[in-house]
This record gives C-alpha cells, sequence and structure tokens, in this order.
C-alpha cells in the first residue's frame, strides 16, 4: 500500500461505519412478489430528509438532491372518466354537486357513521400502458388466437384493431387508461337480446371469476380480480325448444386489496365460448404509500367549499374508499385515493383523498374542482 | 423458487450485502439509514430475482453492478421534480456526492478533477476492494484492459493531487 493507497483508505466515508443489514429484509425480499412494494417509503422518507435540508451540509442537500426519487409531489390534472363496463352507480352521479355541500350556509352537516375500514395509509400507484397499441393489439390477438392484420382506427384517443370483422377481433384503444377489447363476433352465435336477470347460482358465479382471471393470465395482464360487480344472463327465448343464453359477468380491478374504477368484463356463451371480453391494459409499476386523509376531514374541506350552496339539506351518509385513475402533470396516470360517499338518497359524489402537501390539484383541472370533488 | 435457491441467496446476502452497502452508503453520503435500507433492499431483491445471472466467480462485483444501476436509477428520477425541489437540485457541474465528504480537501479536489470512469475506478478499487479481475467483470471488461484502466486513472489522480499541493515528487510516481 503506498502514499496514494493510504490517503484513499482514510478518505473512505464507509471505513468508520460498515453497513449492517437489517433484521428481516432477507425475509421481506425471498417473500417478495412485485418489486414495486419493496421501495414503498423510500421516496416519502428521501422527501422529508429533502425539507429537512436546510440543517445539512451543502453536500447532503446535494446528494439527497441527486437521490430523491420520482415521487415527491403529484399535481393532479384531470380525473380520468371511468370505462364504460364500471357503470354510473360506482361514481359521481349526475346531480352528484347538487347535494348539499355538509357545514354549507343553510345545510346541515353530514353525518357519517363508523368508517368502514380504517386506513392510516393507501398505496399511490403509478399506471404504465402500452408503448404501443399496434404491438399491443397484435400481441393480445396472438394470445387470443385471432388472426388479421392489425389497423388504425384513429379516433381520439386512438384505437387500433385486429382481426377481420364480422370475424374475432381485438381492439386496443389508447388514453390515459388504456382498454383493451375482444369479440368474437360469430355469425354463428345468435345475439341475445332479452335480459334474464342476475346470476346468483355461486357455482356459475365462481366458474366465471375462474375463467376471467385465466385470460387474464393468457393475456400477460398483472391485474388483480375482486368481487363481481355485476353478473348477468340475457336470452334469446324465440323459440321455447332452444333458448340461446349468455351471462356477462363484470369484475372490480384491485390493487393491493383496494377496489379500482377499472373493471374486467366477459361474456360466454351457454357452451362456454367467450363471446366479449374487456379491460384495461396497463401495469402498475409503482407504489408509494400514501398518509390517508381522513373521511372526516375529506367533508371539512368540501364544506369549506360550497358556502353559497342551496340545495336539498344533506341526510347521514356511508364513505368507501377506493382508487381512480388521475392524470397527474408530467407523471402520467396514477390511481389515487378516493372517498365516495352517499347520501341516504342514493346519491354518491367522490373526492380526492388528498393531503395538504403530496397531493395538489392544477389550475384548471378538468373533472374536478379545487378541493378535489370528481365532478359528473 | 427452491429452497436451495433461497441458500445461495442467504449466502449472497451474508457474505456481500454489507459491501453493496457500503458501495452506496459512499456514493450518497451523507444518506439517512433508512433511504439506505431501501436502496440496498431494492438491490437485494433484483439479486433474488436474478440469481441465476449471478456469476460464480464475480458475485460481489455483480452485485455491486445491480447497486449501480439502482442508484442511477434514483438519481435519474430525481429529474422528474424540478419544479418542487428546484433550490435542492445540485447544479450540472456539481461534483458527485464522494467528493464532498472526502476530509482530505486535497485528495477530494484531485477527484474531482478526474473524469467519471476514472473516478469510479479508483474508488471501486480503493473504497471496495475490487481488484482487476473483479473491475473486469463489474465493467464488462478484460481482466488486463481492467488494470491498464485502473493504472492510468490513479497516475492521473496523483498527477492532480500533486498539482494541488504543488508536489512535483507525487506526480512522477506514476
Amino acid at each position: 500500500m503506498d502514499e496514494l493507497d493510504r490517503r484513499l483508505a482514510a478518505a473512505d466515508p464507509a471505513a468508520a461505519h460498515p453497513y449492517r443489514l437489517p433484521a428481516g429484509v432477507v425475509a421481506r425480499v425471498v417473500g417478495a412478489r412485485r418489486p414495486t412494494r419493496v421501495v414503498r417509503s423510500f421516496a416519502w422518507r428521501v422527501a422529508g430528509a429533502a425539507t429537512a435540508s436546510v440543517a445539512l451540509s451543502v453536500g447532503a442537500v446535494a446528494a439527497l438532491g441527486q437521490l430523491t426519487p420520482a415521487v415527491v409531489s403529484l399535481e393532479v390534472s384531470a380525473a380520468v372518466p371511468p370505462p364504460r363496463s364500471a357503470g354510473s352507480a360506482a361514481f359521481a352521479s349526475a346531480n352528484a354537486n347538487a347535494i348539499a355541500v355538509p357545514g354549507a350556509s343553510g345545510a346541515a352537516a353530514l353525518h357519517l357513521g363508523a368508517p368502514t375500514r380504517p386506513a392510516a395509509s393507501i398505496p399511490l400507484v403509478r399506471l404504465s400502458g402500452p408503448t404501443s397499441l399496434r404491438r399491443a393489439v397484435v400481441r393480445l390477438a396472438r394470445a387470443l388466437g385471432v388472426a388479421g392484420p392489425a389497423t388504425p382506427l384513429g379516433g381520439a384517443p386512438p384505437s387500433w384493431r385486429a382481426g377481420h370483422p364480422p370475424g374475432a377481433s381485438v381492439v386496443v384503444t389508447g388514453g390515459p387508461v388504456p382498454q383493451w377489447s375482444y369479440s368474437s363476433s360469430s355469425p354463428g352465435v345468435a345475439p341475445a337480446t332479452q335480459s334474464a336477470g342476475p346470476v346468483r347460482n355461486p357455482t356459475e358465479r365462481a366458474r366465471l371469476r375462474e375463467r376471467a382471471v385465466h385470460l387474464l393470465a393468457r393475456l400477460g395482464l398483472d391485474l388483480t380480480l375482486g368481487r363481481a360487480s355485476d353478473v348477468a344472463a340475457t336470452m334469446d327465448g324465440a323459440t321455447a325448444s332452444d333458448v340461446y343464453r349468455e351471462v356477462t359477468a363484470t369484475f372490480v380491478v384491485t390493487h393491493a386489496g383496494w377496489a379500482t374504477d377499472q373493471r374486467v368484463e366477459l361474456s360466454v356463451d351457454a357452451r362456454g365460448r367467450l363471446l366479449y371480453a374487456a379491460g384495461p391494459d396497463v401495469t402498475a409499476t409503482r407504489d408509494v404509500f400514501y398518509a390517508l386523509e381522513s373521511p372526516e376531514a375529506a367533508l371539512r374541506a368540501i364544506s369549506a367549499v360550497g358556502t353559497s350552496h342551496r340545495g336539498p339539506r344533506a341526510l347521514a351518509v356511508r364513505e368507501t374508499l377506493s382508487l381512480r385513475a388521475f392524470v397527474v402533470r408530467g407523471r402520467g396516470t396514477w390511481w389515487l385515493p378516493v372517498y365516495t360517499f352517499t347520501t341516504r338518497s342514493g346519491a354518491r359524489w367522490q373526492v380526492l383523498a388528498q393531503t395538504s402537501r403530496e397531493v395538489t390539484i392544477a389550475p384548471h383541472a378538468s373533472g374536478l374542482n379545487a378541493r378535489g370533488v370528481v365532478e359528473p | 423458487m427452491a429452497p436451495r435457491d433461497e441458500v445461495r441467496f442467504r449466502r449472497l446476502v451474508d457474505e456481500h450485502a454489507g459491501a453493496v452497502g457500503d458501495y452506496l452508503r459512499r456514493r450518497l453520503y451523507p444518506v439517512s439509514p433508512a433511504d439506505l435500507d431501501d436502496l440496498v433492499e431494492e438491490t437485494l431483491l433484483v439479486v433474488w430475482r436474478r440469481l441465476e445471472d449471478v456469476p460464480a466467480d464475480a458475485e460481489r462485483p455483480w452485485m455491486i453492478g445491480v447497486a449501480r444501476n439502482v442508484l442511477r436509477n434514483a438519481r435519474r428520477s430525481s429529474g422528474r421534480r424540478r419544479a418542487l425541489q428546484a433550490t435542492l437540485r445540485p447544479a450540472p457541474d456539481d461534483p458527485p456526492a464522494e467528493e464532498r465528504v472526502v476530509a482530505d480537501l486535497a485528495l477530494a479536489q484531485a477527484l474531482a478533477s478526474l473524469g467519471d470512469d476514472d473516478r469510479e475506478i479508483v474508488t471501486l478499487n480503493a473504497w471496495d476492494g475490487l481488484e482487476p479481475r473483479d473491475l473486469a467483470a463489474h465493467l464488462g471488461i478484460s481482466a488486463n484492459a481492467a488494470a491498464v484502466r485502473l493504472s492510468r486513472a490513479r497516475g492521473r489522480l496523483r498527477a492532480a493531487l500533486a498539482l494541488g499541493e504543488d508536489d512535483p515528487k507525487e506526480a512522477s510516481t506514476s
């Protein structure tokens, strides 16, 4: 070892305190299935460190500035409309903002029952869609055995289709949350036109769910399905001896146990042939845990906004917490937590469960007001 | 993942996780222990997922290479939040953190004057203990090329150090 080596060794920043791996890391890594969960809180901790950096040296500030990962502040610029399959019931109804704002002048305060699910934090989830719609439609068509060229359909957002309509085809549509759909459109399948009501048979419902799960796996989509939001049959009863029946099931896509605004839908006929399927073509690429605003705080903040409201008096509500897609300025699409409040009259409205600092709403954001109330 | 793989992974952790942590600490210093733990954990997760790719004869260089990529990703993503932390971002020509924390000011200045590649290979050798054979695996070059590159980088460091200290004898030792 020469003089240079000695000086370098003496200058080693880690020499005095060799790194020791904390207990439990190996077990977490070995048990981890999703890498995004491992870095769960890193962003927020570094953000906190950056905030406190005035007390640090210039070098420390520089180091933190270089290191801090992507998520420190999210500026929401738009609420993404839910997919058609989600229906309107889960979101703010047409007269959502006609409900009296709690605590506003002339309106009784909204009352909350016991929280449905206490949660100190909830993940913010970055969503990534396909980089190329053409490649996506080719990939899905191949997985579904659909032959035919991929062709652009135009539109806004743009779509691509693979297949030979009226035969089987696959369509992928871009946008903040890209969607795909498959239609067998087989001429041999008669359209069912008359509602036969909801399907309550648990075996049939379980079979449909299993079918949907397998379909997603076949398509290479890493989505988790929750409960079925709707399972209903339609029939063509033209001839009593040869009733044609098909069943359509819609499943809620969940993430980390939380319901999202996305749905996976599929229809099968009585022989089990897949007639139609649709869902989002997205991947959750990063989770960052988020200090959750309480429902009560959300209500109070809403109250401060709606001081001039003249709607009917508000009634007691219940609230649910779920994840909804929002466009975040400069950072793509994210699932962010929303509270959905339901009045006794059945009206619903939805508000971004934001904290005061980490999530902000851009001026002139579309689809939500300054406080984060989602507009119908 | 088979238990046999888990045994190998645990051995890798036992033998090299400390070196990975030290590598990251040197390049992030000062950094909170929690943040350092998260980066090490992210590195180990990659190692776990790519266990079959870890070369038996170059485990530590390979793992440090993963840590380098994890670090690079963290730094790269910092560029996406300029608006909030504009005041905290270093200027583009700011030297990396390791030079800022070296108490030996002359050495710090000499390190700062090196190119990125030279500084990297010198500190990998001197601080992380990677010999030319390891450096070759880490950098994806031959052992001979790594040895030559290290020797030249150390020579340039000596020269810079001598220049800073106005000591021609030090410069001539390369």
